[in-house]
Order: structure tokens, then C-alpha cells, then sequence
């Protein structure tokens, strides 16, 4: 057997939810007050309240460090809730603290999940929170008059009285009270510790909420409510949602007011008398339970891929009564089926979306560190925090970012007084940018550093034996690659790039494996840009469909601005130096996708013109077949990155005839075609 | 090579001109007929393609052509294959019989093989003597190539 009981077992999902989500407010309310540089009120209690329900959840779970680590929190944050000025000039040691907190907790966590899983040593994160905490104390303690905090003298607080153990019968509901006596389901377990979780659950739609027994960690406490039920008394402007949240739980079995007196002195039935109401209640709130509900992510993956499978076979559907005799009804109910795919297609994939400020935290917590340590001054930018992109796709990003973020104040910002020295802020600015170009999601890295210096990049790859031509051949850009290559950065501790390979590396290979490019941009003394791109995957888009010789290729339709027959527009094309340009509204060059796909040119060729950010192109094909809707799938981990950036293709996707069809990607059709000019210069 | 690893375990056998080779029945997950292959611009010749397989693009790679010989020969039969999280597709002339893995073991030098993908797990003897591939070799060896 694991760390937790049998008992406890099937509460550690819900305990780990749970403190995933106070842990997330946790470290929104430390973004914030870092941003403000100062602790609101607000801030202070919010923070005092997310720690106190860790320590009882924590401790309800046997977790005791987790439970003293936030009780020491607790007792710094209510030092700063008596009196919010003793915060003022304490912030970085504070924002520190919080640090170490959330980082031990939240590892903690995730740790849980494992069977093996053993609690961890908490020690130096209750000895960083009690000095402190002992700096107060001692700065304090001579002012007379004030009392010394510590966690036995604090206020009285809903949830747990400092009464002692019995539980105890209070008076009757006081004026716009309202009482409530719940019935857990029999047999449920732990009773108090699902009182607990539910007071937990309605805490937000209530003013003031407290609870009979008082003490829900007393030992006896559970067997008092398996007995009585639970009292709760509460003032709320939002009862209802309060009572629906009740019914929701799946261990309650009855929520009943209670009027004027306290439950206890109504006797309750003894176990089996509330047979068949019970189930018909059950029913109900099995009913309502249906409006909230968790799912599993795997659940959510298998929903989106079928979903994805039943669009893509309703596109080969459609094609089939294309050529069917007309007929009207058919074409209109296969219209509305249509339509409902898309609301399906967008419900399902809004499922899985999370807000980029979700992470965002982990971010400018790794930032501080860094700044901290290495005594700089660095400002942490997240532009985009309100996209919404695929939870999956987030945490995948997590590893490469770490690194470039960590490269950025590492190596990218210079010490405050070089900064001063070059007449730069001496606060240094990273941005991490996110941007949703609806199938795609583009994630910027800048810094406004010292910039990544190419003679020593090309000085090193030479050292290691990598370069493939002589130095003075490489192009600035190609120099610039060389950062990807792994073991570029592995000998010097600090200057102003190592490290770089190992975060570049990273990037690559995982942007690379969700079939996405990576490209840097450095200026000396400017600093350095990282631009990762990767498809967003199962979003379907409509694609102009058309042939290469035997291959059928698809590109997005977003993505295309004119098609022009090729024999129709010859008397525009002008040879320079070996490659065709298309004399348009501006000269576009030309890339002959038959020659790169070692295809032979055959009559209806046409010329697809495409643009994307980095340009406009003109592509050479072979008639264009239609017009779909395609849902993008990525190609098997065989097919490699340079295999894809060679021909462009970015994965396949199901035509409407039932084949693979290769989608095509302009942005990277387009740097093939830029690497084929540099090499007809040459 | 391994030696008497694991004899209970089932492999599939597969007949391929005068030769038989085989596999851990434990990696196959179906066994298909002549698919519909799309093939990519430039491949090699021991990949034949991709198909669409239960919503998942998997490479099809040719047995034939992995050890060298006449890769324009059909393979009718299309064997899939789970490893891990990785699906892939391998095309055989014929499919013989699952058999037992009876544990004995004949030397056999993977070297007279003509093709440098073949990586062998062990040889059963018989007649012609079973070649047991190590699929997992066979594949980084395959991917090792493809993206150099």
C-alpha cells in the first residue's frame, strides 16, 4: 500500500484538483501583487485564505508538512492581515517565500500521483517562512501593546473554533441566517472530511458560512455527522447556486432548511429509514450534477480525435452526394449536418482550451529566481495571456520555454551596469508572447540583451568540427542556426551565449515533433528573438485542394491569394539568373514544386499564389482538384523535421476521395524557396 | 543475440520468397490487405508510403525492400505494428502461421543478410530456418536513415 489509507485513497484526486486550483489563485494574487510591487488588501486575504484551506485539506489528508508549511504561511499572512503596512518593504523576501511555498506544494502534488509516492521534507521551506516571520516578532516584541502573532492567537475564523474537541450545538440561525441540515449518503466514509470539501465547494456563494460540529478535524467529528448530519449555517445572497453546488455532490443524499431551531434537537432517523426518498433524491441531483462535471483529459482526446474522424468521413459523405442525382432534401439536411459538425468540431475543441495565463505564473516565478540570483534586473512581459490554447500543447511548450526564458536572463540581459554602461534601462525586458494565427500558434521569445555574437558562434562550431563550408560562406541566418545544434553551449559557465545550444536544442526537437519551426533573429546589443511555430492541432481548415504530378497537396485557403492558369499569364514570367518571377502587382518568385517534388510538369499548370508573414510566393503545380474542409493530422515521428521543411508539407489530412493528402505550409514553402535563391546566387 | 528470453511468447510468422521471418505477436495489432498508400515525394525505397489507420497517419515500410531486393515487387499483406506509443506498417509477401517460440536457437550471422536494416532478435531453426527481427531496431535503424 501506498502513502494514503484505502480510505483516503479516492480523496487524493479530488484533494489534488483542489489545491491545484487554490495554488493556481495562490499564484495569480503573487503575479499581481509583483506586477503592483506592493500586497493589497485583497491580495493578503485572498493569500490567507488559500493557505488555510491547504493546511486543514492537507492535514485531513495525513499530508502534515504540506499542513505546516501553510500553517507558518498562515501565520505570516495574518501578520500582514492585522496590519497590511508591516508588507511594506518586505516584498521580494515575501514574494521569495512564495515562491519556495508554491514550488514545494505544487511539487508535492504532482507527486502524489505516483504509488510510491512518500511526502518530502518541507524543513527549509518552514524555516525560510519562520525567519520571517521571527523578523517581526523580534522587531515587535519591544513595542508595547502589540501582541506577538502567533498561530494559536489569531482571530476566530469560520470553520474551527479553538472549543476543544466535542462538537458543539450553537444557538438557533441569528437575523438573515440560514440553516441547513445535510444528510451525507450512508456509508460515504469520512464524513467530516466531505463536510469539509463542501463547505470548501460553497465557500464562494457564501458571506459567512460556519458549521456544526464546529471542529471538523476533531476525531469524532465524522461519526458525529454520519449520525446527525451536518449543520450548516450560513448567510448568502446566493443561496440557490449554494444549494445546487450541495446537490451536486455525489455524497450528499438530502439538504434540508431547518427553521428557527438548531437540528440537533430534531431526531434524525437511524440508518435505512431514508430508503426511497433517498434514491429519488439521488436521481435529482444526478440530474443537476450534470451541470458541472469532471472529465478525464484522455477522455477529452479520445472525444476531439473521433470527433475529427466523424468530420473528416462527413467530408467524404459530402463529395459522394455531390455526384448523386440532386436532390433537394438530401442536400439540405446534409447542410444542416454540416453546420452541427462545426458547433461540435468548436464545443469539443473548447474543451480542452485553457487560458495562456494559466502558466503564465511558473513563468515570471522562474524569472524572479533568475534576477535574484544573478543579481540582475529583469522585467517579465507576457503578451497574449488571454489565448486560449490546448492544455496538452501548454504544458508540452513548458520545457522549451523554460529553457529560452532561462537562456534570455542568463545569457541574453547584461548586469545592470553594463547596461548603464552601454546607456540601456538597466532593467533588462523579456516578452514572452503568444499569438493564435487560427491554425497555428506562434510563441515569441525576446530579450533586449546583449544579442548573441556570431563570430564566436562561428569560431566554436568550427572548434567542434561542425561546420560543413568555410566560415566565410555562412550567411548571417545560417550562423544563427548553428545555436540549434546540440552541444554548442556545454564547455563555459557564463558568457554571453552559452547555454543557448542546450535551450535551442530543446526547442527544436519538441516544436520540431508537434511538426512545427523554430527561428532566431540577434542583433548585437539589441538582444535575441526565438520564434517557435507549431500547428494547432485537429482545428480543420478549409484548404484549396490540387495536384503535383502523382501527389495531392493541400493548402489553406486563408493562406492563397490568386490561382492563375500558367499558360495564360506566361507572357508575365521572366527568367533571372535560371528562375522564373512572376511579374504581378510585385515581382514574385517562383518555386516549381514539380522539380521539388522530383515530379514531371504536365499540361493545366497552374500558378497558386500564396502569402503568409514572411512573404509571397508563387507556386507551380498541377491543376487544382477543389475546395475542402481538411483536418489536419501530423505526420508519423519518422517523417523528420528536415524532411518536412525540405518539401513544405506539415502533415496530411484525409481528401475527399479517401486518400492522404499533404498539407501544405506556406511559411514554409516559402523559406525553402528564400534557401533555393540564395543558392542560385552562388 | 538472446537466448531463450522468453519461450512462451507467440510470433508471427511471415513467409517472404524462400525465407521466413517473424515477429513478437505481442507488437502486432492487425493484419491487413493491399491498403490504399499514399507515397511521399523522394522517398526511400523501404518506405512505401502512408495510410490513414483508425485516425493516425502510420509509415508503411517494405520488408522486402528493407533487406535489399526488388522493392517494386507486391507485397499484398500489410502488418501493423504497435511499439509503445509508435504505429507502424509493414508490407509481407504472405503471412505463414503464429507459432510458439519453442526456445531453440540457431546461430545465424545477421551479416549475410542483404540489407542493412535487418536487425535480428534471434534465429529459430527450421526449414528455411525462422529469422526473428528486432522490430525496434529494424525502426531506429530505418528513422536514423530516413533523417540523415
Amino acid at each position: 500500500m501506498g502513502f494514503f489509507s484505502a480510505d483516503l485513497e479516492s480523496m487524493v484526486e479530488l484533494y489534488q484538483r483542489e489545491t491545484a486550483e487554490l495554488m493556481e489563485e495562490f499564484n495569480t494574487r503573487q503575479v499581481k501583487a509583483t506586477r503592483e510591487n506592493r500586497f493589497s488588501e485583497q491580495d493578503i486575504n485572498a493569500v490567507f485564505r488559500v493557505v488555510h484551506t491547504i493546511k486543514s485539506s492537507a492535514a485531513m489528508m495525513g499530508l502534515s508538512n504540506i499542513s505546516d508549511c501553510s500553517h507558518r504561511m498562515e501565520d505570516l499572512f495574518l501578520l500582514f492581515r492585522d496590519r497590511p503596512e508591516r508588507s511594506l518593504g518586505r516584498e521580494d523576501r515575501v514574494f521569495e517565500l512564495m515562491d519556495l511555498f508554491a514550488d514545494y506544494v505544487e511539487k508535492e502534488n504532482e507527486r502524489m500521483s505516483s504509488r510510491d509516492f512518500q511526502p518530502q521534507s518541507a524543513e527549509a521551506v518552514l524555516t525560510a517562512i519562520q525567519k520571517e516571520i521571527d523578523f517581526f516578532s523580534g522587531k515587535e516584541s519591544a513595542a508595547p501593546g502589540r501582541e506577538a502573532p502567533s498561530g494559536r492567537e489569531r482571530p476566530e475564523r469560520p470553520l474551527k473554533t479553538e472549543s476543544g474537541e466535542a462538537p458543539v450545538t450553537e444557538p438557533g440561525p441569528g437575523p438573515d441566517e440560514t440553516v441547513w441540515k445535510v444528510t451525507l449518503r450512508a456509508n460515504c466514509q469520512m464524513e467530516n472530511v466531505r463536510a469539509f470539501m463542501l463547505v470548501r465547494q460553497i465557500g464562494e456563494f457564501c458571506d459567512k458560512i460556519t458549521t456544526e460540529p464546529s471542529n471538523l478535524e476533531a476525531p469524532n467529528s465524522a461519526e458525529y455527522i454520519s449520525r446527525n448530519g451536518l449543520l450548516l449555517r450560513l448567510r448568502s445572497r446566493r443561496e440557490e447556486e449554494a444549494l445546487q453546488k450541495l446537490l451536486s455532490s455525489p455524497y450528499v443524499a438530502r439538504v434540508e432548511e431547518i427553521g428557527s431551531k438548531s437540528g440537533t434537537e430534531k431526531p434524525e432517523s437511524e440508518t435505512g429509514a431514508d430508503g426511497l426518498r433517498g434514491t429519488e433524491e439521488e436521481d435529482d441531483a444526478a440530474e443537476r450534477q450534470n451541470k458541472f462535471s469532471m472529465v478525464s483529459w484522455d477522455r477529452v482526446t479520445r472525444l476531439q480525435n473521433i470527433t475529427g474522424e466523424l468530420i473528416t468521413s462527413n467530408t467524404i459523405l459530402g463529395a459522394s452526394i455531390k455526384n448523386l442525382a440532386r436532390d433537394e432534401r438530401l442536400e439540405n439536411e446534409f447542410q444542416t449536418m454540416e453546420r452541427q459538425f462545426r458547433e461540435l468540431e468548436k464545443l469539443v475543441m473548447s474543451l480542452s482550451m485553457t487560458p495562456v495565463s494559466s502558466v503564465a505564473p511558473r513563468y515570471y516565478r522562474l524569472i524572479r529566481d533568475i534576477a535574484a540570483r544573478e543579481n540582475k534586473k529583469i522585467r517579465l512581459e507576457i503578451i497574449g495571456e488571454d489565448i486560449e490554447a490546448d492544455r496538452n500543447l501548454l504544458d508540452t511548450l513548458a520545457k522549451p520555454l523554460i529553457h529560452l526564458l532561462r537562456n534570455a536572463a542568463d545569457h541574453g540581459i547584461e548586469a545592470p551596469e553594463i547596461r548603464a554602461a552601454a546607456g540601456k534601462d538597466v532593467v533588462g525586458l523579456i516578452t514572452l508572447k503568444f499569438e493564435n494565427l487560427t491554425d497555428h500558434l506562434r510563441v515569441t521569445v525576446a530579450d533586449d540583451g546583449a544579442g548573441m555574437d556570431k563570430s564566436l558562434l562561428l569560431q566554436k562550431a568550427s572548434a567542434r568540427g561542425i561546420l560543413t563550408k568555410d566560415a566565410s560562406q555562412y550567411t548571417e541566418d545560417e550562423i544563427l542556426n548553428l545555436a540549434f545544434l546540440p552541444g554548442m553551449s556545454t564547455n563555459e559557465k557564463v558568457n554571453q551565449y552559452s547555454g543557448r545550444g542546450v535551450g535551442m536544442d530543446v526547442a527544436r526537437s519538441v516544436v520540431g515533433a508537434l511538426g512545427g519551426s523554430v527561428s532566431v533573429r540577434s542583433a548585437p546589443g539589441r538582444g535575441s528573438t526565438i520564434i517557435m511555430e507549431m500547428p494547432v492541432s485537429m482545428t480543420s481548415a478549409e484548404c484549396i485542394r490540387f495536384m503535383v504530378g502523382a501527389y495531392t497537396c493541400l493548402i489553406p485557403i486563408r493562406c492563397v491569394t490568386r490561382i492563375y492558369s500558367f499558360d495564360e499569364v506566361k507572357g508575365y514570367i521572366q527568367s533571372i539568373d535560371g528562375r522564373m518571377w512572376l511579374q504581378a502587382d510585385a515581382m514574385l518568385p517562383i518555386l516549381d514544386l514539380f522539380r521539388l517534388y522530383g515530379e514531371k510538369r504536365t499540361a493545366q499548370s497552374r500558378l497558386i499564389v500564396i502569402h503568409d508573414v514572411k512573404g509571397s510566393a508563387a507556386l507551380l503545380s498541377g491543376p487544382v482538384a477543389g475546395q475542402q474542409t481538411a483536418v489536419g493530422k501530423p505526420f508519423p515521428s519518422l517523417i523528420g523535421r528536415d524532411y518536412r521543411a525540405r518539401t513544405g508539407m506539415i502533415g496530411c489530412a484525409v481528401t475527399e476521395t479517401g486518400g492522404l493528402g499533404m498539407m501544405l505550409n506556406a511559411d514554409w514553402l516559402i523559406q525553402a524557396l528564400g534557401k533555393e535563391i540564395a543558392e542560385d546566387g552562388k | 543475440m538472446e537466448n531463450n528470453r522468453d519461450k512462451s511468447r507467440l510470433l508471427l510468422v511471415t513467409r517472404q520468397g524462400q525465407s521466413r521471418y517473424a515477429f513478437s505477436a505481442e507488437n502486432v495489432v492487425e493484419v491487413i490487405t493491399s491498403p490504399a498508400i499514399t507515397p511521399l515525394p523522394g522517398q526511400p525505397d523501404y518506405l512505401r508510403g502512408l495510410i490513414s489507420y483508425k485516425g493516425r497517419v502510420v509509415p508503411v515500410l517494405s520488408l522486402r525492400a528493407l533487406r535489399g531486393l526488388d522493392a517494386d515487387a507486391d507485397e499484398p499483406i500489410c502488418v501493423m505494428i504497435r511499439m509503445d506509443d509508435l504505429l507502424l506498417a509493414l508490407t509481407v509477401d504472405s503471412a505463414e502461421s503464429l507459432m510458439e517460440d519453442n526456445g531453440r536457437r540457431v546461430e545465424y550471422d545477421e551479416s549475410l543478410l542483404n540489407g542493412k536494416f535487418i536487425k535480428l532478435d534471434c534465429a529459430i531453426p527450421g526449414d528455411p530456418v525462422i529469422l526473428v527481427l528486432n522490430l525496434k531496431k529494424v525502426y531506429q535503424a530505418v528513422e536514423s536513415h530516413f533523417n540523415s
